[in-house]
């Protein structure tokens, strides 16, 4: 640094103002301490408060621990907020505690019982994550989906149409044996000579996109989707190795969250139509899969399109046989 | 006249009064969010709750506290290079 710019700046933090709810905090914290000599806590409970308040006291001892301290605190007070905005009656009869208990250093009673209620009336939160031994900043997303890109999976433990999808579509040819695949297909009775062959290129979306309407194409397009975390729900797209967008505690996100929650259902619903159908024909189920993938088109479509070009093509015979003859050949 | 050491040496010294004079003030920032931090240690179940108006001041009051802090160690630092020897580590303003 030059002496210049040495000279040239001043420091900002003289004038602190602080907000008007912590000078009002600080104020009554003052009044507390004036009256603190009259409470009767006995010897040990006031040999418990000291040393409590002394541990505080020990790990909050820079400016930067105080400013994180404040900063956790106000993150409760957007938990409180948040409570009181969403569920006023809850809050109004809710006798739970603003204090830590013993077992739970991170969250108070009355988090906890929010955290609850959310659970209840909008998704439920990570029901895997021990709240009592973390605190969360953002909203925890528990993913329905399974993390296919890392996570070690028996395919026999998937359903249906997933152990189907994932060993054609997203492990083949990307590491899976012949012998696994020939194990897959043989689960369903099948051989590998009775489906044809797998394109190893992406199907044509923008094709299939086309068609959503059609529920066979809108199945479909959902397993690929789902198999690939490519949804844009973060419930089903979150994977250890393709985080999502951190979602702060506020009513927006946890209506979107809600809304993407709700969604997750037409993925499920769809898959149980394609195990339905591979229930009853594998064979066929798996030959519309294949199909949808390597060209974008339904078998059956696919059969009646190349009939229509047939009829249109000796047609076109017909008709330059028509040209060349004199007596015009009409139909 | 005067040597060029002489009015150097004047110089750094000069720097250094304003900027030591500039931070021996900041124990009053400190002071403040530990107060701060101290109310919300003791506050009770009976305390006031904040709105998210308040929790936005509060950030924004945070944020300005960090980046001072930020710019006071800089200048800590600075100052160290200038003094050569200064003991930038066992300075007791609390970062």
């Amino acid at each position: 640094m030059t002496m210049a710019s040495a000279k040239s700046k001043t420091l900002k933090t003289q004038n602190v103002n602080l907000p008007s709810i912590a000078r009002r905090l600080i104020e009554s914290n003052q009044q507390r301490q004036f009256k603190l000599g009259k409470a009767d806590i006995g010897f040990r409970g006031n040999l418990e408060k000291t040393t409590r308040y002394l541990r505080w006291k020990a790990s909050c001892n820079t400016v930067l621990e105080a400013i994180s301290y404040i900063a956790e605190e106000t993150e409760r007070e957007r938990i409180y907020a948040l409570y009181r905005q969403l569920f006023p009656k809850n809050w109004k009869k809710s006798s739970a505690s603003f204090t830590k208990n013993g077992y739970n250093e991170f969250h108070t009673e009355r988090e906890f019982e929010f955290i609850g209620l959310v659970s209840e009336n909008y998704f439920p939160l990570c029901t895997w994550l021990d709240w009592s031994d973390f605190r969360f900043d953002h909203i925890p997303i528990e993913p329905v989906n399974l993390d296919l890109c890392c996570g070690e999976y028996e395919w026999q433990e998937m359903r249906p149409c997933l152990r189907f999808a994932v060993a054609a579509f997203l492990w083949r040819g990307g590491g899976i044996y012949d012998w696994d695949w020939n194990e897959i297909l043989s689960s369903f009775n099948l051989q590998l000579e009775d489906l044809p062959p797998i394109s190893h290129d992406n199907p044509p979306y923008r094709e299939l996109e086309k068609q959503r309407d059609n529920p066979k194409i809108n199945r479909f397009l959902h397993l690929i989707e789902f198999i690939y975390h490519d949804t844009g729900n973060p419930f089903i797209d979150t994977t250890c190795c393709q985080p999502v967008d951190l979602f702060e505690w506020t009513e927006e996100n946890l209506e979107k969250l809600k809304a993407d929650y709700d969604a997750v259902k037409a993925f499920f619903e769809s898959m149980d139509s394609i195990d339905e159908d591979i229930e009853l024909d594998a064979q066929r189920t798996f030959k519309e899969l294949i199909s949808l993938w390597n060209t974008g088109r339904l078998p059956g479509k696919m059969q009646k399109e190349a009939a229509d070009k047939t009829e249109e093509t000796a047609g076109l015979l017909i008709n330059i046989l028509a040209d060349s003859s004199a007596p015009a050949l009409t139909f | 006249m005067k040597s060029q050491t002489g009015n150097r040496s004047r110089r750094i010294s000069s720097a250094t009064d304003r900027t030591l004079r500039q931070l021996i003030k900041t124990p009053d920032t400190a002071s403040r969010i530990f107060e701060f931090a101290e109310s919300l240690y003791w506050r009770d179940e009976t305390a006031e709750r904040m709105t998210f108006g308040d929790i936005e001041q509060i950030h924004a009051l945070l944020r300005q506290t960090e980046n001072d802090l930020k710019w006071m160690k800089k200048q800590f630092q600075d100052l160290a290079e200038i003094e050569d020897g200064f003991r930038v580590d066992i300075i007791p303003i609390g970062f």
